[in-house]
């Protein structure tokens, strides 16, 4: 009897191929412009199939791959739309303009991480007090408040956690634009003298707890007006 | 010293970011569990789309919230596909300056690494050149089938009917199979 490979036994051995190249610590061979045109289906159709060819071949490609197909997920495709796209068009063919919008922001979200600007020092109180244990999901933010003068708002403390190998800091403008960022295994962080904070100006600040395990925690973001009177 | 124990108030985020996260809150989960996310990664998911959503809306009050309810799906997809390229081009760049220790990709197909011991170098490489020597149109079909994607995937993102992804993957996993036959590979 001629045996025959199945579609089982050549996807165990497409199987073993991929496992074998991610053991190798080669780059990804495929650029992420070509990927983002691919899940796009920008440009001809020859081009796109090289791609994904070379995109199958990748385990590493194909998992950026994913990432960015997740994101493209049910948004309307460039020969579906007009140049210019109104929510009330997008909500008018059958899906809501809504779960575009959310499906987008919600692979954008797995794919996100906060820029970090390198370079930036960081000073850190040594008169720190031994904060409280609290054993929760996020730390807590504790000071300054909402609303304080220009003298009491460079000085930021927050509860410990647990298994928290350190922590990130930010400070951001109203804009969303880091002021301060920084890593520290305190729980206190006063402001270096030269990141300059403005009176009567709002800002937002968060902690986000990074674990020995990897995981990491964001605490709510935070108010901060800085007053100009005490 | 004095320091304030009040928590940090949801409600300072701005209420329109706050029911905006709401609504797709559970699309987020979705999105997390369909990509092998855990529930620590989902909450920082979260926060995430909290940022950016504040970022887009330019503030919590007034102004952002009427920037929230103009934003269009190209604008939004824009934002969101360039901060992708950003983070993947980071974390390249982190795996090149990196010296091994490179985790496995997050999808590899079912079986991967349990029966990669039935298989010679050989064989594999053997199998390999099978699928290279396939026609162009058929080959990238026949590799996303066999890595586990469905037909559906497949005439989506390459914008063909599932007649015609059926047709090129049928021939395609034929002319496979004779060419291993041809070569005197047998399972």
């Amino acid at each position: 009897m001629t045996r025959t490979w199945t579609d089982e036994q050549l996807k165990t051995a497409v199987a073993a191929m991929q496992a074998k190249r991610a053991a190798t610590a080669d780059p990804a061979t495929v650029s992420l412009d070509d990927l983002l045109a691919l899940v796009e289906r920008r440009g001809s159709e020859a081009v796109r199939l090289a791609t994904l060819d070379a995109v199958m071949r990748d385990p590493r490609a194909r998992a950026e791959f994913d990432l960015l197909r997740a994101l493209t997920a049910g948004m309307p495709r460039d020969d579906e739309r007009p140049a210019s796209v109104s929510s009330e068009a997008s909500s008018s063919r059958g899906g809501a303009w809504w779960s575009h919008r959310v499906t987008l922001l919600a692979a954008a979200a797995v794919l996100a991480v906060v820029i970090v600007p390198a370079g930036w020092r960081m000073r850190t109180s040594a008169s720190r007090q031994e904060p409280l244990r609290n054993v929760g999901a996020a730390t807590q933010l504790l000071a300054p408040a909402t609303s304080v003068s220009l003298g009491e708002a460079r000085r930021f403390t927050w509860y410990a956690m647990s298994g928290v190998h350190r922590y990130r800091f930010e400070l951001l403008s109203v804009e969303g634009l880091p002021v301060f960022t920084a890593r520290t295994t305190d729980t206190v962080l006063v402001l270096p003298t030269d990141v300059p904070l403005t009176a009567n100006t709002e800002y937002r600040w968060w902690v986000v707890t990074e674990r020995t395990d990897g995981t990491q925690r964001p605490s709510p973001f935070r108010r901060l007006f800085v007053r100009s009177t005490p | 010293m004095s320091l304030s124990s009040e928590a940090a108030d949801p409600a300072h985020v701005g209420p329109t970011i706050e029911r905006l996260l709401i609504r797709f809150g559970d699309v987020v989960r979705r999105a997390g569990a369909k990509y092998g996310l855990d529930r620590d990664d989902l909450d920082e998911v979260l926060q995430e789309v909290r940022i950016r959503l504040w970022r887009q809306g330019g503030a919590t009050d007034g102004d952002g919230e009427a920037k929230l309810t103009t934003l269009t799906p190209a604008y939004i997809y824009r934002a969101a596909s360039s901060a992708a390229l950003d983070l993947l081009r980071r974390r390249r760049s982190e795996k090149q300056r990196s010296t091994g220790g490179l985790e496995a990709p997050p999808h590899l197909p079912a079986g991967a690494g349990a029966d990669d011991r039935l298989y010679t170098r050989e064989s594999l490489a053997a199998i390999e050149a099978a699928i290279d020597a396939l026609a162009p149109a058929r080959r990238p079909v026949v590799r996303m089938y066999l890595t586990g994607y469905p037909r559906e995937e497949i005439a989506s993102l390459l914008g063909w009917s599932d007649d015609k992804v059926r047709n090129l993957l049928y021939r395609g996993l034929e002319d496979l199979r004779q060419r291993l036959a041809a070569g005197g590979m047998r399972p």
